[in-house]
């Protein structure tokens, strides 16, 4: 009898395994591309959907309130993409590019996607990796730090060669006129 | 009782004129006009490089530039009157070689006493030792000046805030170039 129950218990559990193997289970991971992010250029945004579920993952929509249209101008991409299905084991990617119209400290918040996991199941929610707080920097501050400045240098050795390069020019002039003529003596 | 007033003679007020620390009002405004365009350059790189505005740092600049315009031009008169003598005395064959070659080529060589000749050759190399400390004075000063505050400019304060970086950089140069200035082992 107790032999009877284990076996139907197991037979059961094995049933709910298969059921979910069939799910799909979206990873969303989001990703600022650029290494320094400033204002009034352009910042790159990518949001990476990986199903590591067994089934395929349907009406699957990915949407991004970080970036409002006081703080940022829209360049290229959608802040809301829509995908029909992603397959079992695959991986899409959606690149957003921005432009902050302001410095400062800036929350970029997480990404949301929603999808059907398997057919007749309800939506699924999920929530990307939170970037936190990330520095934007001024333009002006921007320049100071990673500019390269040729030409600022280049000038100002320019405006150094009055003050440096003429004086020595003039004594050079004169020793070699006094040296010359001791010699010849 | 009252203290004794010195009466110089012509010849030793030249003497004293030629060989002290004074300088002549000619050489005041040649060392002053370096002094603060050279006081003047780093505004570009602070203006340019700092991301500094112009208009916005006015009095900091201009207070800047006339400090560093002021202790640049004392290194500029240490440094002449360091090496004028030093020069002169280096120059004393070349200038007497080009005295004794144009008193030759003239037709009163004849009258020219020995006197007079050495007179001439003392005043030419005075004058040429005069240029030349100039010249190489305001070369040495305007090169340190420049070399030291790149590197604390750009290396040793560029983490700081640019208003504390100029106020430092500039001063801090300025004067390290007048400290050296006073140095007699040139």
């Amino acid at each position: 009898m107790s032999l009877k129950l284990i076996t139907i218990f197991l037979i059961a559990c094995a049933g709910l395994v298969h059921a979910e193997d069939g799910d799909a289970k979206l990873i969303l991971i989001k990703n600022v591309l650029n290494s320094i992010i400033t204002e009034g250029n352009d910042l790159m945004v990518q949001y990476t959907l990986y199903n590591i579920g067994d089934g395929a993952a349907t009406d699957v929509n990915l949407a991004d309130s970080s970036f409002h249209e006081s703080d940022f101008e829209l360049v290229s991409g959608m802040t809301s993409v829509k995908w029909e299905r992603i397959l079992a084991g695959t991986n899409v990617s959606h690149v957003v590019i921005v432009r902050p119209l302001k410095s400062g400290a800036f929350n970029f918040t997480s990404a949301v996607v929603q999808y059907v996991a398997s057919e007749g199941s309800d939506t699924t929610f999920g929530m990307s990796n939170d970037l936190g707080e990330l520095d934007i920097l001024s333009l002006k501050e921007f320049k100071r730090i990673h500019a390269s400045h040729l030409i600022e240098w280049g000038l100002f050795g320019v405006w150094c060669i009055p003050s440096i390069v003429l004086p020595y020019m003039l004594y050079y002039k004169s020793k070699s006129k006094y040296s010359l003529k001791a010699k010849k003596n | 009782m009252a203290p004794k007033q010195a009466n110089f003679s012509k010849e030793e007020e030249l003497l004293l004129q030629d060989f002290g620390r004074n300088l002549s009002k000619k050489s005041s405004v040649i060392f002053y006009v370096h002094a603060i365009f050279v006081s003047a350059i780093p505004l570009w790189l602070f203006n340019r490089v700092h991301q500094m505005e112009l208009v916005d740092n006015a009095v900091l600049f201009v207070i800047g530039t006339l400090v560093s315009a002021y202790l640049i031009s004392m290194a500029y008169k240490n440094n002449k009157f360091e090496m004028k003598h030093k020069i002169a005395q280096k120059r004393g064959e070349g200038v007497a070689a080009e005295v004794y070659s144009k008193t030759a080529e003239s037709d009163s060589s004849k009258k020219i006493s020995k006197k007079e000749k050495d007179e001439r050759i003392l005043w030419r190399k005075n004058e040429i030792a005069e240029a030349e400390s100039m010249q190489l004075a305001v070369f040495y000063s305007n090169s340190l000046f420049l070399i030291v505050l790149i590197l604390s400019s750009f290396y040793f304060f560029k983490n700081y805030t640019p208003m504390f970086n100029y106020m430092v950089s500039m001063v801090g140069s300025s004067a390290v170039t007048a400290l050296l200035s006073t140095s007699s082992k040139k």
